[in-house]
């Protein structure tokens, strides 16, 4: 089915569409709430709330385009992922990822050594970093969420910066010399 | 390599990012959450449905049971008659011996005057129709044609036509008059001879309740014609249409189908209660909230379809937009820090004796204190679902409605305080945080006093109290909100036709 005609279909409330759109996408989308939440358990609790939202707010959605419906589910779902850790700020038996903590031993830069990078920053430099530059959240918003302001989102954006492309020149370096 | 070459390769990589897991398990939990959303949905619609059906058989019904009345009463007469034709007293058990085997007991009251008068005049019309009868036997007729007309009130004629055999041995049972001409009458005509064959056959007893059958009709027609006089002009009836049989007709006031539109305010009531989180109660979130937050009012405007029934009852669907606002008075506290260079700061003397100056910075730190009055407003749009009943008293209508009002859009925008004293502004981009994104439903309940300015043109009043039994804010929020609205509205409502 085309991403036009399930979107469609969602909005009518179409119980093939909604399935439709959850066998496609929910993998990427269980992908960036495990990001945040780096819990399994937690990032299934995650992507369920952001499907019913996104459901229920498919009308929202100003252009039927593939690209613009998975960074808009993204979205939802960063949020949601972030409500979900201010909800549960006791729960700290955070699973480590299982994925091994060493660079792969290909020759070329992988997407596990990218999140390994991002991984190696701080929670408030991540979070902030993610949300601006991988979901394209605006200061302002970003402020609203995490409960910041405007200059310190903008702060902790260039700081993790820094240290976000430090990592990632060095595994580039990395990977030039295996070459 | 540039900033934005970094970003981009870095966004290209998440893209491609995906997570295996058990999606059949997860969609089952999804989907039975889906259906519980549809299963209200379902409730609301099976509910309009009942509302419609119960409306429509109490229609049905009601003009069934006017059909059914005057069908009803004409009986009553006729056997009224039939017992006043047979007896003197007048309540009494008779038996129809016209039947050798069978024996047909009918008893009637006694108590109505209606009836009484009935058997006065059924007494009088029964006297004369024997004394026909036996001058029709003494012509020695054996075949005796009886034609009665009558017209009923709406000019069309009704003819009753019989062709009656003169079986002067059935009538002699029946009274002793008839009972003396069939002694009378000669039994050696070829006729007569036939009807005591007739006699002599099983087809007698039928032939017997034939008679009586008929002596009934005849015998109903003077009172009908009695009862006429009684029956209002046709000024005072609504339109009749008329069935192809007479029996079946249907006597209906048409529906009037209505529009108003109305406009009014709506004040709220709030009460917001405090959450149990990490086992304390949030009374101090509760009391800044209520510090900050208050309610203001608001107002709706809408248009409303309605179809009335010609007893008064009614119901109506409509369209409505609501805005509610609240008042939030913010206090914001800036600090401002400034750090100024000043190349002057502070100076020394060198060994010649001459003034250095070394410059340095000048922390200067500034506090204000902003107030600032802003406010929350919540935007609705509402389908109203009302049944009401109606009364009308000269010019005025007074009555009532209760229903359902379906929250079809909800949005809002402002500002709210947080736990911590901070304000956030909240939009349809972040309402999640606070208020709920969906509302469901309300009941209402409302009064109507209108009055008629013209034959098709009202102008009322409605005062109305609206429940909303759910929280307005989201479960996760740290306060319970229940909001409750008290309206009036005025309008003007227009009737289609006469």
């Amino acid at each position: 089915m085309a991403v036009e005609h399930i979107i469609k279909g969602c909005i009518k409330q179409n119980r093939r569409a909604q399935k439709e759109l959850f066998y496609t996408y929910s993998k990427q989308l269980m992908a960036t709430a495990m990001r945040y939440t780096k819990n399994e358990f937690a990032a299934k609790d995650v992507v369920q709330e952001s499907f019913i939202k996104i459901y229920n707010s498919m009308h929202q959605l100003k252009q039927y385009h593939e690209g613009t419906l998975i960074a808009w589910m993204k979205k939802i779902t960063a949020r949601q992922a972030l409500r979900y850790l201010e909800q549960n700020k006791s729960f700290q038996a955070r699973q480590v990822s299982k994925r091994s903590h060493s660079v792969s031993s290909t020759s070329e830069l992988q997407l596990e050594d990218v999140k390994l990078a991002l991984d190696k920053l701080p929670d408030g430099y991540r979070t902030v970093f993610q949300l601006y530059v991988i979901e394209g959240y605006s200061h302002k918003e970003i402020g609203e969420m995490l409960n910041i302001g405007t200059s310190s989102s903008r702060s902790q954006l260039t700081r993790a910066r820094t240290m976000f492309y430090e990592k990632w020149s060095e595994l580039e370096n990395y990977y030039g010399n295996v070459k | 390599m540039s900033n934005k070459h970094i970003d981009d390769r870095l966004t290209q990589y998440i893209a491609s990012e995906s997570m295996d897991f058990d999606q059949d398990a997860m969609w089952a939990t999804l989907d039975s959450q889906l259906n519980k959303k549809r299963r209200w949905l379902f409730f609301i619609l099976l509910f309009s449905g009942l509302l419609l059906t119960s409306g429509g058989i109490y229609y049905t019904t009601s003009a069934f049971n006017n059909t059914t009345l005057s069908e009803s009463s004409e009986n009553n007469s006729a056997n009224q008659e039939f017992n006043t034709q047979q007896n003197s007293s007048p309540k009494e058990t008779i038996s129809s011996i016209a039947d050798d085997e069978k024996t047909k007991t009918i008893e009637v009251p006694t108590s109505s005057p209606l009836k009484e008068k009935s058997i006065q005049k059924a007494e009088a019309v029964s006297v004369e129709k024997t004394t026909s009868w036996h001058i029709k036997q003494q012509d020695k007729s054996p075949i005796k044609e009886i034609s009665s007309s009558q017209s009923n009130r709406y000019g069309e004629k009704q003819t009753v036509e019989l062709q009656q055999a003169s079986t002067a041995d059935i009538n002699s049972q029946h009274t002793n008059q008839n009972l003396e001409t069939t002694n009378n009458l000669p039994t050696t005509t070829p006729t007569a001879q036939n009807i005591n064959a007739v006699n002599e056959t099983p087809d007698h007893v039928a032939t017997a309740q034939a008679q009586l059958r008929l002596k009934n009709v005849l015998s109903n027609l003077p009172v009908l014609e009695n009862l006429i006089e009684h029956v209002p002009t046709e000024d005072y009836w609504p339109p009749v249409r008329f069935k192809k049989d007479w029996s079946l007709c249907e006597i209906k006031e048409p529906w009037k189908f209505m529009v108003e539109a109305y406009g009014g305010y709506a004040h709220m009531l709030v009460n917001n209660e405090p959450k149990l989180v990490n086992g304390e109660l949030t009374t101090d979130y509760l009391n800044l909230w209520e510090d900050s937050q208050s309610p203001v009012g608001g107002y709706q405007a809408g248009l409303q379809f309605i179809a009335q029934s010609p007893g008064g009852f009614e119901i109506g669907a409509g369209a409505e937009y609501q805005e509610l606002n609240e008042k939030v008075e913010s206090e914001r506290t800036i600090i401002q820090r400034i750090r100024i260079f000043d190349p002057m700061a502070y100076f020394y003397r060198d060994s010649v004796g001459n003034i250095v100056w070394v410059a340095d910075t000048v922390t200067q730190t500034v506090i204000t204190t902003e107030k600032k009055t802003t406010g929350l407003h919540h935007r609705l749009i509402n389908i109203p679902v009302r049944i009401g009943y109606m009364m009308h008293v000269n010019d005025w209508n007074l009555g009532g409605h209760v229903g359902a009002i379906f929250h079809l859009q909800y949005g809002f925008d402002g500002i709210a305080i947080r736990q911590n004293g901070t304000y956030i502004t909240l939009d349809s981009d972040n309402q999640d945080l606070v208020y709920e994104d969906k509302l469901g439903f309300s009941f209402t309940a409302d009064l109507h006093l209108g009055r008629q300015i013209n034959d098709n043109m009202e102008l009322f009043v409605r005062p109305e109290f609206r429940y909303h039994p759910e929280d307005w804010t989201v479960s996760r929020h740290l306060l319970s909100t229940k909001i409750q609205l008290a309206q009036v509205s005025g309008g003007l409502r227009y009737t289609f036709g006469k």
